[in-house]
Parts: structure tokens; C-alpha cells; sequence
């Protein structure tokens, strides 16, 4: 579904990402794992468009779209959940899945992500600024599925999510997993991604430094040497 | 005595009635693009003397339409041609080109209607006077206000209860993020920009028949209404209206009741609303 190859991205004159290239399978979830500052996020904000376009191809679904606009990535399915969540936060929770529904092909609606996060059913007319952390992360997710993606970027959903709110995020995303929705999940909680991942990408300083099943990541010994556990 | 209220209040709708008119396009240029487009003052200058041509041919109706619209296109074109790329360049290059564009649109309508100041007929069917709780008041006077009025609720109702509004205020609270979720912002602006150029457009046309038409008021008007935008709130449609009514206040009250201090109180709130709201009474976005 993903492709990416020689990718590099970054930040005025510093490059983050050096030839960053990786494969996500259509239907499968995708670990992108390291350390603070190896370019997990970089990664997923270069692929969204929001840092400009270096060098590096990218392809979804065959098509190359390294240098396509923010928006025109949107409507060609992938949806983002940033980290830190950014929902709109004078909009109320029913303004921010609507207005991302305006692109949606009807894949998702109102009553689907209600159904998926129970929690955000009964907060549809609040402003989503007055939402919970692990409230507004729901949304964030419910408004990226209401674009109607085919590949979702997930950055650290898990953060700052108390135990029972992990839990729930937990269970949605296994659920979307399981309607074989394509995930490309960047994450620092190990335990929370490997639980849900089929293939694991470790990146060091840009680069991916070890990719292959989650299975042949329990033992590998990149994985203690990279991210020491 | 009631009278001499009745009359300063009614003035202070009409003055406010206009400023909002002029602000309400400079306050969301401000607010979603953080863009201090001083070019805004010359777009109402544009909308009094071209509705001034205009109305000369077709009448005053006619000209209350066609010189927003006109004034739109150019604002639009303006933007799409050169101020979008000022607009991404920090506040410097957004004040200098956006009032170089003010000389030249001041001499353009210098070489095109002179420097001699128009006047503008209202309408036969407004141009009486009308019995308004004790006191007479021109009729156009009434409409001017009733238009702000209208068009200040309409704005209000597009901006919180439509999708299009909705995604507007996206764009303001967080670009970035509006375009991830597929919203052209850039397509978006170009409209907002050239709905508040329409705007200072109209105000332009509607100021003509109160207060002849001179190539000055590009810049005199500029003042006032950055003192609106600035109590009122960035990006604020309410905000505009609020700062509106209490520059337009102040100006129409301290005139009358304080002649001396007169100008020199709009300052004085300036001063007050920055020490005590730097951002503005009902600022929206990332009030940069």
C-alpha cells in the first residue's frame, strides 16, 4: 500500500530523515519504531506532506505522491493522526468529524465512529478542546477515519493514555486491524505496538536499521541494541 | 435632551455600521493568515469611486452591487497574483508591500477621478428624513445601519453554523491539520480574502453618499480600523462587530460630550485594551 524509498526529509538546513525506505502491505500494521529524535515523526509528517518534498520516492497503492499538496494526500486516503492529537479544539467533537467527513467516500459516518468509541458519543456537541487526553485522541483517530483512508498514520496514540484508556484504544485499533485497515503506527510504548503490529521497522538516526516480522522482533538483537529492551 | 442621545446613539450604529464593514475582511486576513493588509483601506477607497462611476450610469442599486463585486475580484486577484506570497513572509514585507499597494492605488485614483472629492446621491427612495424616538434621522443613515446590522449576523451565522464555516475556523485554529483532514486552505483564503475586499468594497460605496469620496481615505480610514481589529480580536467576526461599536462609541461620544480630547481617546482605549487584552476581546486562532 506504502512504499517508501531513499527518503529523506527535514527541517530547514537539518535533514532528519537520511534514505529512510520501508514497505507497509495492504490490510497490515506497520511498527515504526526508535529512540526520541530518530524521525519516526518526521517520517509520518514528510509522507502527509506538511515537510517539503527532498529526495526519495514515495508510492501509495503504485503512485507516486512524494511532492503531492497536503490536502490532495488526504483525498487519495491516507489519514493522520498527528502526535499530541491537534483536534480542533473550538470546534465540538460532531464539527470535527463532519468537516473531515466532507472528503470521506461515506465509508464512515457519525454512528461507525460512535460505535467504535463509545466515549465520544455522548461529548458530540462539546467543544473538542474540553475532551480528556485519551477523549481527544479518540477523535483524533474518528476524524482520520472519516476521510475514508486506506492507509492510516497513527503517531504515538498511546501517549499520556491513562491504563484504562490504553486498554480502549487498545481494542479499537485491533478492531480496525481486524476490518484489515492498512496502519503505519509510530510508537514509543514497545509493549502497545508489537501487540498490535505484523511488521516491525526500526530507524536509527534516519535510517532503518531493522524490518521484518513481529515475531523475528521479539528476539532480534537490534531491537536491544537500538531501543534497549 | 433625549434627542441629543437618541442622535449620538444612532450615529454611533452608522459609524460602527461602517467600520465593521471595513474591518471585518482586515480583522480574518489577520486572524487566519496573520497578514496586516494595510491594501485593505485602498479596496474602500476603490469601492467608493468605482460605485461612484458606476452609479452615475446604472444608479445607486446597481453600483451597491457591481462595486463589491468588482472590489472583490480585484482583492482576489491581488492576492492570488502577490499578496499570498507576502503573506508567508513575516510582518515587515507584509506592512511594506501592503502600503506601497495604498500610494499606488491612491495615485491610480488620483489620474482617474481627480483629486476633487465625489459626492454620491443616496437613493430616492432613502434620501428623507425619518421620525426615530424623538429626533429626525436620514433615512440612508437607518439603511447603512440596518445593513452592518445584517450583514454582521449573516457573517456570523456563515462562520458558526455552516460546514464552510466550519472549516474556516478549522483553518484558523490549525492550518496544517485542516489540510490534513483534505481542506485546500490556500483556495479557502483566497475566497475569505476576496469576501472581506467585497466587504471594505461595499463599505466604500455605502461611505460615499455620508462622507464625499477623496483618494485620502485610503489611509485615513486605516487607523480607525485596525483600532477595531485590534480590541475586537483577531479573526473574530463578533470581535469585529464589538470593536466596531466601542471605537464608533468613543469617537461619536467623546466628540460630542469632550471636542478637546476627542481624538485623542481612541488612542487612549488602544492603549488600554492592549495593557489590558493584548489579544483582543474575542480573539480566535493562534493569534500570532
Amino acid at each position: 500500500m506504502l512504499e517508501l524509498t531513499g527518503l529523506t526529509a527535514g527541517y530547514g538546513p537539518a535533514e532528519v530523515l537520511h534514505g529512510l525506505s520501508l514497505r507497509v502491505g495492504a490490510g497490515t500494521v506497520h511498527a515504526l519504531l526508535g529512540r526520541n529524535g530518530a524521525g519516526k515523526t518526521t517520517a509520518l509528517r514528510r509522507i502527509m506532506g506538511l515537510l517539503p518534498h527532498r529526495e526519495g520516492r514515495i508510492l501509495l497503492a503504485g503512485q507516486e505522491i512524494a511532492d503531492w499538496p497536503t490536502p490532495h494526500l488526504a483525498r487519495a486516503g491516507i489519514g493522520y493522526v498527528p502526535e499530541g492529537r491537534e483536534v480542533f479544539a473550538t470546534l465540538t467533537v460532531r464539527e470535527n468529524l463532519v468537516l473531515a467527513g466532507r472528503i470521506g467516500r461515506g465509508e464512515w459516518s457519525l454512528p461507525r465512529v460512535s460505535a467504535l468509541f463509545p466515549n465520544l458519543a455522548a461529548r458530540m456537541e462539546a467543544p473538542a478542546g474540553a475532551l480528556s487526553g485519551g477523549e481527544q485522541q479518540m477523535l483524533a483517530i474518528g476524524r482520520a477515519l472519516m476521510t475514508s483512508p486506506r492507509l492510516l498514520l497513527l503517531d504515538e496514540p498511546s501517549e499520556g493514555l491513562s491504563v484504562q484508556m490504553l486498554g480502549g484504544l487498545g481494542a479499537a485499533l485491533a478492531a480496525l486491524k481486524a476490518e484489515r485497515m492498512t496502519v503505519l503506527l509510530v510508537e514509543q510504548n514497545i509493549g502497545f505496538a508489537t501487540a498490535l503490529a505484523d511488521e516491525v521497522t526500526l530507524i536509527s538516526r534516519g535510517q532503518a536499521v531493522w524490518s521484518g516480522p513481529v515475531a523475528a522482533f521479539e528476539g532480534a538483537e537490534a531491537r536491544a541494541r537500538y531501543l534497549g529492551a | 435632551m433625549t434627542a441629543f442621545w437618541t442622535l449620538q446613539a444612532l450615529n454611533t450604529l452608522q459609524y460602527a455600521a461602517l467600520l465593521f464593514l471595513i474591518a471585518a475582511g482586515l480583522s480574518v486576513s489577520f486572524g487566519l493568515m496573520g497578514f496586516v493588509n494595510l491594501a485593505h483601506g485602498a479596496l474602500y477607497m476603490l469601492g467608493a469611486f468605482i460605485g461612484i462611476s458606476i452609479a452615475a450610469h446604472a444608479g445607486f442599486w446597481a453600483a451597491l452591487i457591481a462595486a463589491p463585486l468588482a472590489v472583490g475580484a480585484i482583492g482576489g486577484a491581488l492576492y492570488a497574483g502577490l499578496l499570498a506570497r507576502v503573506a508567508r513572509q513575516g510582518p515587515m514585507p507584509q506592512v511594506l508591500v501592503s502600503f506601497g499597494l495604498v500610494f499606488i492605488a491612491v495615485e491610480l485614483a488620483r489620474i482617474v477621478w481627480g483629486d476633487v472629492p465625489l459626492g454620491l446621491d443616496p437613493p430616492a427612495l432613502l434620501a428623507g428624513r425619518v421620525q426615530v424616538l424623538g429626533t429626525v434621522y436620514p433615512a440612508y443613515r437607518l439603511f447603512v445601519i440596518a445593513l452592518g446590522a445584517g450583514l454582521a449576523l449573516a457573517l456570523w451565522l456563515a462562520v458558526t453554523r455552516t460546514g464552510l464555516g466550519a472549516g474556516l475556523r478549522a483553518s484558523v485554529e490549525n492550518p496544517a491539520m485542516a489540510r490534513a483532514i483534505g481542506i485546500d486552505t490556500e483556495r479557502l483564503f483566497l475566497w475569505v480574502f476576496a469576501l472581506g475586499a467585497g466587504l471594505a468594497g461595499l463599505g466604500g460605496v455605502v461611505a460615499a453618499p455620508i462622507a464625499s469620496a477623496t483618494p485620502g481615505m485610503a489611509v485615513s480610514v486605516l487607523i480607525p480600523a485596525l483600532i477595531v481589529t485590534v480590541i475586537g480580536g483577531m479573526g473574530s467576526i463578533p470581535g469585529a462587530a464589538l470593536g466596531a461599536l466601542i471605537v464608533a462609541g468613543i469617537e461619536v461620544f467623546g466628540a460630542a460630550l469632550w471636542p478637546r480630547a476627542g481624538a485623542v481617546l481612541i488612542y487612549a482605549a488602544l492603549a488600554a485594551a492592549l495593557i489590558w487584552r493584548p489579544q483582543g476581546l474575542l480573539a480566535t486562532g493562534q493569534g500570532r
